[in-house]
């Protein structure tokens, strides 16, 4: 009864914010100059740009990339998009430091994968962007963000839009697979939006105030602080991401200077901001008005949100204010909270039972061995969570499985060539991947289905294994990755490739393996030492476990060979100006540009004990 | 505004990255990739502001894209003084 009256897309929901002069974005820069602008106004200037984007000779349904690194013409040119019924795809920015030619090369990729026929940037994007119309087939055009984002002249003329029409495609970080864009709808978007500001955060317009620091080209930041304030509506404050990793306690700064009571990051964020602040930064910021600091996008870990409450509780944060999530692009962006007004809480278990038996069984207060998850929270209602076992039947409580999710926020799949073959989407159910279990109604993820360890039929966590290593002195914490590799009787045995700084490479993969052994009772048989951002990782950062695995098999990981750093520095740049050849092979190649005293590759097997 | 000598920019540049990561940066040089010492691209955007928050500049975000030596931030540094030094000139001289 109540959703009869309640708008069934995005558009809908903007066009009635058309005279809404009282809640907005505002928009932080570097200089610190903020500027607001209510959603009336973002919507007059969207309305403006959706008829340029028609002058421009876009049609419903045509996919239209957006690589615009300012907030406020991303929002308008998103917003812009969607009501001429052209459906945006959100692309990163070049970013990374030295790394144009890996940017140029995987936004070919994106770009072909969306069938977009043409991208929106500012002129001093396009620029160094033009090589990618020679290898993206359908892409016509690269329009200059200056002429048409917010353009004068054109009458709005309304295009049609449903429910069921895809709103926008959202490429996914997916730590262990290839970027794959998901199809979001207008009904999905609703329906996920509805669940966050309603059910989730219960927004007060009165009083609430998000604030973020996220990039707009994922669905966290995109979907959290961009479209899902549309539904209450509640104002919104943008920070650019590069304020954040420039001055990470400027997070926390402009939360206290703007009275932010909603937040949300990963837990990498958490870790950063607790490392970095003193004494003297805790003392001059009253951090009482957050009410919702979510964690969500990675592996949460109990220590990090320990560490954070500790560290701010004398700035007066809330010990309810951590609020761990499950979310995915698959699912538009949420799955699960914590619920209001209840410390965030950990589920600490019995180890030998969960690795033999997978099952979470609560330790004994002096167990030893025990692992700890963090609870991602309920539910949202109107969807429903399941744990399947390897046949696809649901287990009970406390049985690790992998989780699947069904309701209206489910997307109806992927877009593009490389989406065949998925079986994420079946039966009405949308099988995840991660691997978790359910206890009191709540949930709990352990880790990914297809990067378990199972070595003589006991299944082990890489992100345990991991973590394990990783603060061992010399190794680059979260840049080591744990995997099996086919062993000689049959079994999968264990092979760990760390990044390290420390030049003494034998001392290091001996301690280890020992580590390992120590803890898991594992025996190691290879640890592969590598350089610094050698190890695949994803636009997000995080670790590709499979990748890792498939490049270690295939001989591609670690390679002991004398290298020539310049020859293959000259190379890379010159194979950047041809964007023909670029091809899977330039990744490797720039991979391998590496001094060769960096590179090693220690053999270190059972007898490490 | 006199311009660092590119002796200065790197020891400066050792100084903040050993404070940021608790470690040494010792046998850095000019022609170190930034990446090879194991510095990730969002704790460089961090040592690469308070090089700026020492030396009163700002080297714009573009820029650092661009950057993989510590050569190259050495560059941006001496470029961004010479051009606070015209600037501070044409506005009749800043502190």
């Amino acid at each position: 009864m109540e959703d009869r009256q309640q708008p069934g897309t995005v558009c809908d929901v903007l066009l009635t914010l058309e005279s809404h002069q009282q809640h907005g974005y505002t928009f932080l820069d570097h200089d610190g100059q903020e500027i607001r602008h209510s959603f009336s106004e973002i919507v007059a200037e969207a309305k403006a740009t959706a008829a340029a984007l028609r002058t421009q000779g876009l049609e419903r349904g045509d996919r239209l990339a957006l690589i615009v690194p300012s907030a406020h013409d991303f929002v308008v040119g998103f917003f812009g998009a969607l009501l001429a019924g052209v459906v945006p795809v959100p692309l990163y920015p070049p970013f990374a430091l030295g790394r144009l030619e890996f940017y140029l090369e995987s936004t070919a990729t994106l770009l072909r994968d969306a069938g977009a026929r043409m991208v929106v940037t500012p002129r001093r994007i396009r620029r160094i962007l033009w090589p990618v119309t020679e290898t993206a087939k359908r892409l016509e055009r690269i329009l200059a963000a200056e002429t048409v984002i917010g353009a004068r002249g054109e009458p709005f003329v309304p295009s049609p839009v449903a429910p069921e029409d895809i709103a926008f495609i959202q490429f996914t970080s997916g730590a262990t697979q290839v970027s794959r864009g998901v199809a979001v709808t207008h009904g999905n978007l609703v329906a996920n939006c509805r669940c966050i500001i309603k059910e989730g955060l219960v927004v007060d317009p009165e009083k609430d105030k998000g604030l973020t620091w996220l990039p707009l080209y994922h669905d966290m930041g995109l979907i959290g602080f961009v479209i899902a304030p549309l539904f209450a509506p509640a104002s919104i404050v943008i920070m650019p991401p590069t304020m954040f990793l420039r001055r990470p306690l400027q997070w926390l700064d402009m939360i206290h200077r703007h009275r932010a009571t909603v937040t949300f990051a990963p837990n990498f964020a958490y870790a950063l901001v607790t490392n970095r602040a003193t004494i003297a930064h805790v003392e001059r910021w009253d951090l009482s008005c957050l009410r919702v600091a979510g964690c969500g996008a990675e592996p949460i870990s109990a220590q990090t949100l320990e560490a954070f409450e500790q560290r701010f509780a004398p700035a007066g944060l809330r010990k309810d204010a951590l609020l761990p999530s499950y979310g995915m692009a698959e699912a538009t962006l949420s799955i699960s909270f914590k619920p209001l007004a209840t410390r965030w809480r950990k589920d600490v278990v019995d180890g030998p039972i969960f690795r033999e038996e997978g099952r979470a069984v609560p330790a004994p207060a002096c167990a030893e061995d025990t692992i700890e998850f963090v609870s991602c929270g309920r539910w949202f209602r109107h969807h429903d969570v399941r744990i399947l076992d390897e046949a696809g039947a649901p287990l009970p409580d406390r049985n690790v499985g992998e989780i699947a999710f069904s309701g209206p926020s489910v997307t109806p799949g992927y877009q593009g060539s490389r989406s065949g073959g998925s079986d994420t989407y079946r039966g009405g159910w949308l099988h995840t991947g991660d691997l978790g279990y359910v206890a009191g109604g709540e949930l709990f993820v352990s880790g990914r289905k297809k990067d378990l360890i199972v070595i003589n039929g006991r299944n082990y966590l890489p992100e345990a294994i991991e973590w394990a290593v990783g603060d061992i002195p010399g190794v680059r914490r979260g840049n080591v990755v744990a995997f099996s590799r086919p062993g000689n009787r049959g079994t999968e045995e264990l092979v760990l490739a760390c990044e390290v700084r420390s030049s003494d490479h034998e001392a290091l993969a001996k301690s280890i393996a020992a580590r390992v052994t120590e803890t898991f009772g594992l025996p190691v048989a290879d640890v592969v030492l590598l350089a610094p951002r050698t190890l695949p990782k994803t636009t997000s950062g995080k670790m590709q476990r499979r990748k890792a695995r498939e490049l270690y098999i295939e001989g591609g990981l670690a390679e002991t060979g004398p290298r020539r750093g310049g020859h293959d520095v000259a190379l890379s740049r010159l194979v950047a100006l041809r964007m023909r050849a670029m091809v899977s092979r330039v990744r490797h190649t720039t991979r391998r540009v590496l001094r060769s005293d960096e590179l090693y590759r220690d053999r270190n097997g059972n007898d490490s004990r | 505004m006199s311009i660092s000598t590119s002796e200065e920019i790197v020891a400066l540049f050792k100084r903040v990255a050993a404070e940021l990561m608790g470690e040494s940066f010792d046998a850095m040089t000019e022609a170190s990739r930034i990446g090879e010492f194991g510095i990730d691209s969002t704790s460089v955007y961090e040592i690469v502001t308070e090089i700026e928050d020492a030396l009163d500049i700002r080297i714009p975000d573009d820029i650092l894209v661009d950057m993989r030596t510590v050569g190259d931030l050495v560059t941006a540094v001496q470029e961004q003084q010479r051009h606070a030094a015209h600037g501070s000139r044409d506005l009749g001289g800043a502190a």
